[in-house]
């Protein structure tokens, strides 16, 4: 009897060992899945946040490259600066902006967002906007700062998506 | 392996059978914790990404973008550091996303420059001491976002403008001239001169003849001559009414005025079958109803003794009157039923006149006036009239039995209750007596007026008398010295002076057949015995037709018609017209025609127009003269239709009617009218004087319009009229009446001017030419055409004029109320100039005066050696800043010309300057 207590002991022993070996296995495993993928998707937003931040930063306090670029091809247009001075916007600029004789890849390019998808809204004086709104379901980020404009104040906004 | 080995070290694997189950509930417990770890872990562990430096991007781009669009900075400069403060705070919150709060502190500095040139550090510069600070929004959270800028205020520099406020001018203003508008119709009439001879002659001369000198007089002489008497002729026309009216002043229509008594302001009349009358006669040329007693007979004699009238009321006997109340006179006795012819008294006695069966005078007692008491009577054979006085009664009439003719009978009634016949003396036609003194004044129909003497009453004998030109009924003997005679046609005065030798004094015309009268306070009532009532008048004027002969002969003797050529005729109307006198020269004949007139008849005015409208353009008119009519009415015409188309048609042959309406009659708007439509003008007249003043003064009209001319000379602005000249200033203008110019009689006046130095006007003006533009010589010609003829001679003098000028060369600052200016003051005049005061003043030209100081005497540039011409104050130095005015002369201490006594300069030092400082601390809430 005592021996078939003790046998039974250590089987419900590593019953209850094997069970909890087998659900920390699973939520472990679970959980690494479930953190990876946040911490890739994290990364990629947080990536996209930087290209935003720095895409927006070079449009409103960077004249662009050629200084005059606005004035040029889209083939001779080295990157896209708005600003006639720090965070003050030239409407010429703004104006070729808008109206960027390139196509939107290329747009994407001079404005240093690589293959992201953007979209840029001018609110002020005056509205305008350039690239793409999003079409669908996507991750995006919303880049913002205000500016001067011809005197005023305006909102700058910046949105980089990627459609799922 | 690492499970079990842990599990055993630490006791977790039993021994005994009785502990198992134990281990199980253990393990089970472990289990749970676990998983609840795990899941705790997996819950705690989740992904949220933040973006910390977006934030803290926007913040700093909203406060950079405030600052680089102005908005601070003009928030600042125009508010208060709190209000500052708020404004940047709202600003701020209005650019972030929600759950943003901010802090926003404005802090204003004002510079130290005391201690900023020694310690050039902010602090020094802008110590705390002088801080003005103000926040909005909560204190700060704990993770914040913070700022600060600083703002330098920009303010301007300082900065003196001399040209602030230039009064030196000088403008320098040319001479003006008062306007000549209306010169032409100026108060004067023009002259008539022929158009074909314009050859008048222009004189003007200066006294002094050199210069003219501000503060000193100059007389200019005017003197215009022509070559040949000029004056245009004068045709005009009398046209006179003489319609019945005008034989009275005062008319008041009654039934049957068969004797009149006038005592206190009323007349009473004895109106026949109205019994007696009592008549207003206060204003005498207006007599008014206010009662009248209906005695049942005929009112044929009324005498008045204190309030009370006794009537003799022919078939009713002697009626006595109570008049007290003059708008209600009442009988109060009744004392005879015979027929009383007359009734007069003496004391308190009246005698009457009965004719009822056996004639007789009765005498009564009228102590108690409402209850006369018969004394006595006295028999004769006819009586008509009776006048008692003293202790005799006069009587007209014929003693009874006693053989003697007619006449005049005395009676002696020293004893009333036996009256007994003393005298008398045949007087055929004898009608009526009166007594004055010791002669009895007897009308005698148509032998006239006897004088008795009855100074004894016994042996009356006749001295006199005169034979009235009609049927005398009744007479007054008046204080003049003449008794008035109602003469049937006419009221004529006889001097009696001399009883014995009666002489005519006056004859008062009348179409009526007077039949008594009374005369007071130089009025004459009388009453003719039908219903024609009172007529009144002034026994010294005569009834308004006398008035108008005496009037219209002064117009005729006026003294200023040339005959020839002028021309006067006269025309009279009532119902109809007369051509008195043709339109000629002989004045001696229109005259003898005005002395002729009768009234008599209506007011056909239009009647008298056409008729003098036909003669002044018939063959008897001078083709060369004006024409002009004067009618003289007393009433209204009989068609005002036919009146005013008579004026149309004499306006449209060029005549011009002066209409005069005589007495309370008339209607002023008819006469009015007849005058606006011919040009002339209306006058009114009420009495004898006033209407000799009224053709006086048409008269002057008419020959003014004939001679008269105008000399009209624009007045300097500025200058003063020492002496007109006898001129009349007529809108700015001095317009002499030339008056008649002839030949003999050039016009010539003097005028004296005077141009003062501090008059603005003159100011600059560097020479004056007399009389001046403008100055014109104005006439019509004889073609009925206006002519305005300059005055073609003048004489420019140069003129000399006081004039300092102060002038700010230049303007210095010194720091904030501290500056300097450099004043210079001229003469720029002609004359010198004694010393005066100049005054800087604060903001105004009346301001706070910041310094005085005196100006020396100048010398005019053109006052041979001058030098001290101008006087120069350098770096006058003023503790004040802004507008400031320098003003010469303020007190006119000299007479001077005020252009350029003024300039203000607009000076400020350098501002204070003050340093903002903006900090600002945002925070997530």
């Amino acid at each position: 009897m005592k021996m078939f207590s003790k046998g039974q002991a250590l089987i419900v022993d590593f019953s209850i060992a094997l069970m909890l070996f087998i659900i920390m296995w699973i939520f472990i495993s679970t959980e690494f899945n479930s953190q990876f993928s946040d911490s890739l998707k994290a990364s990629e937003i947080d990536s996209m946040h930087l290209k935003a931040d720095y895409a927006l930063e070079t449009l409103v306090k960077t004249q662009g490259s050629p200084s005059n670029w606005e004035a040029l091809g889209a083939a001779d247009v080295n990157s896209i600066g708005l600003a006639y001075a720090d965070r003050d916007i030239s409407e010429q600029k703004l104006t070729s902006f808008v109206n960027f004789s390139g196509s939107y890849d290329e747009l994407k390019e001079k404005i240093g967002v690589g293959e992201t998808d953007f979209y840029f809204t001018f609110e002020g004086n005056v509205n305008a906007s350039a690239g793409l709104p999003p079409g669908g379901d996507a991750d995006r980020v919303i880049a913002q700062r205000i500016v001067t404009y011809n005197g005023g104040i305006a909102i700058v906004t910046l949105m980089l998506y990627r459609l799922h | 392996m690492w499970l079990a080995q842990q599990s055993h070290a630490q006791g977790f694997l039993p021994v005994k059978s009785e502990r198992g189950f134990a281990f199980s509930v253990d393990a089970a417990v472990a289990v749970v914790m676990v998983i609840t770890a795990l899941f705790l872990f997996a819950a705690t562990n989740t992904h949220e990404p933040v973006n910390p430096s977006q934030s803290t991007a926007i913040v700093r781009d909203v406060f950079f973008s405030l600052e680089n669009s102005g908005y601070i900075v003009q928030t600042i400069d125009s508010n208060s550091p709190t209000q500052s403060a708020a404004l940047i705070r709202g600003q701020i919150l209005s650019y972030l996303p929600d759950g943003f709060d901010a802090n926003v502190t404005v802090k204003s500095y004002i510079i130290n420059p005391v201690q900023c040139a020694s310690q050039k550090n902010f602090a020094a510069c802008f110590p705390d001491s002088n801080v003005i600070e103000g926040s909005a929004g909560l204190a700060a959270g704990a993770e914040r976002i913070n700022g600060k800028s600083y703002f330098l205020r920009k303010q301007p520099p300082g900065d003196c403008n001399i040209s602030y406020a230039s009064f030196s001018g000088p403008q320098e203003p040319p001479a003006k001239y008062f306007s000549e508008e209306n010169a032409a119709d100026a108060a004067f009439s023009e002259a008539y001169f022929d158009a074909g001879d314009l050859n008048i002659t222009f004189d003007v001369n200066a006294i002094p003849n050199d210069a003219v000198t501000c503060d000193q007089n100059i007389t200019i002489g005017l003197n215009i001559s022509v070559p040949e008497d000029f004056r245009r002729p004068i045709d005009l026309m009398l046209v006179l009414d003489r319609s019945g009216s005008m034989s009275w002043d005062g008319q008041l229509d009654l039934t049957a005025g068969n004797d009149i008594r006038v005592l206190g302001g009323y007349a009473y009349v004895a109106d026949g079958s109205a019994g007696l009358r009592v008549v207003d006669v206060s204003t005498p040329n207006n007599p008014t109803l206010t009662g009248t007693y209906n005695s049942p007979g005929t009112a044929v004699s009324v005498y008045v003794l204190g309030s009370y009238a006794y009537v003799a009321d022919s078939g009713s006997g002697l009626r006595d009157v109570n008049v007290t109340n003059p708008s209600g006179p009442s009988s109060v006795d009744v004392d005879d039923q015979g027929t009383i012819v007359d009734v007069h008294g003496y004391g308190n006695y009246i005698y009457a006149a009965d004719t009822s069966s056996t004639d007789e005078i009765y005498i009564y007692d009228i102590s108690t006036p409402s209850n006369p008491s018969q004394v006595s009577s006295i028999s004769f054979e006819t009586v008509s009239s009776v006048f008692g006085d003293g202790n005799f009664v006069y009587v007209v009439g014929d003693r009874t039995g006693s053989g003697n003719d007619p006449g005049l009978y005395i009676v002696d009634v020293s004893n009333k209750s036996s009256p007994q016949h003393a005298g008398h003396v045949n007087l055929a036609n004898a009608n009526n007596v009166s007594v004055d003194g010791n002669t009895a004044y007897v009308t005698r129909a148509g032998t006239g007026m006897s004088t008795v003497d009855v100074s004894n009453g016994s042996s009356p004998s006749l001295l006199a008398t005169y034979n009235t030109p009609g049927t005398a009924y009744g007479a007054m003997v008046y204080t003049d010295g003449n008794v008035y005679v109602a003469d049937d046609s006419s009221l004529q005065a006889i001097t009696v002076t001399n009883p014995s030798s009666p002489a005519f004094a006056k004859s008062y015309a009348t179409p009526f057949d007077y039949r008594d009268i009374d005369i007071g306070n130089d009025w004459a009532f009388m009453v003719p015995g039908y219903s024609t009532g009172i007529v009144t008048f002034n026994i010294y004027n005569g009834p308004k037709m006398d008035q108008s002969r005496i009037a219209a002969t002064g117009f005729v003797d006026f003294n200023s018609w040339q005959v020839p050529p002028d021309q006067i005729g006269l025309v009279s109307y009532s119902d109809s017209n007369t051509l008195e006198e043709p339109l000629g020269t002989d004045i001696s004949g229109v005259k003898a025609e005005i002395a002729t007139l009768v009234a008599s008849g209506g007011t056909n005015t239009a009647s008298g127009i056409n008729n003098a409208t036909s003669e002044l353009n018939g063959p008897n008119h001078n083709p060369s003269a004006i024409k002009f009519q004067v009618l003289l009415t007393d009433g209204v015409s009989n068609s005002y239709a036919q009146t005013i188309s008579a004026a149309n048609t004499a306006a449209a042959s060029g005549i011009t009617i002066y209409t005069i309406g005589f007495g309370g009659d008339v209607n002023p708007t008819e006469l009015q009218d007849v005058a606006d439509a011919t040009g002339g003008e209306y006058y009114f007249a009420s009495d004898l004087n006033a209407l000799q003043s009224v053709f006086a003064l048409i008269a002057l009209k008419v020959s003014e319009i004939a001679n008269d001319s105008n000399v009209t000379v624009p007045v300097f602005t500025g200058a003063v009229v020492v002496d007109d000249g006898n001129a009349s200033v007529v809108d700015g203008n001095l317009v002499f009446d030339a008056g008649t110019i002839s030949k003999s009689s050039p016009f010539s006046t003097t005028y004296v001017l005077n141009f003062p130095c501090d008059s603005l006007a003159i100011c600059g003006a560097s020479a004056f030419t007399f009389p001046g533009p403008g100055t014109s010589f104005s006439y019509v010609d004889n073609d009925g055409n206006y002519n305005n003829v300059d005055f073609n001679d003048s004489v420019t003098l140069p003129f000399k004029s006081r004039d300092l000028s102060v002038s700010v060369l230049g303007g210095t600052i010194v720091g904030k109320n501290d500056l300097t200016l450099d004043i210079l003051v001229q003469n720029v005049g002609e004359l010198d100039a004694n010393a005066t005061q100049m005054d800087i003043r604060l903001s105004d030209t009346n301001g706070q005066i910041l310094e005085t100081r005196t100006v020396e005497p100048l010398c005019s540039q053109l006052t041979s050696a001058c030098t001290a011409f101008e006087q120069e104050f350098p770096s006058i130095n003023l503790n004040a800043e802004g507008v400031i005015y320098v003003t010469l002369n303020d007190s006119n201490s000299i007479s001077e010309c005020p252009i350029g006594n003024i300039v203000g300069v607009n000076c400020y030092g350098g501002p204070e300057t003050q340093v903002y400082v903006v900090e600002y601390s945002v925070w997530r809430q």
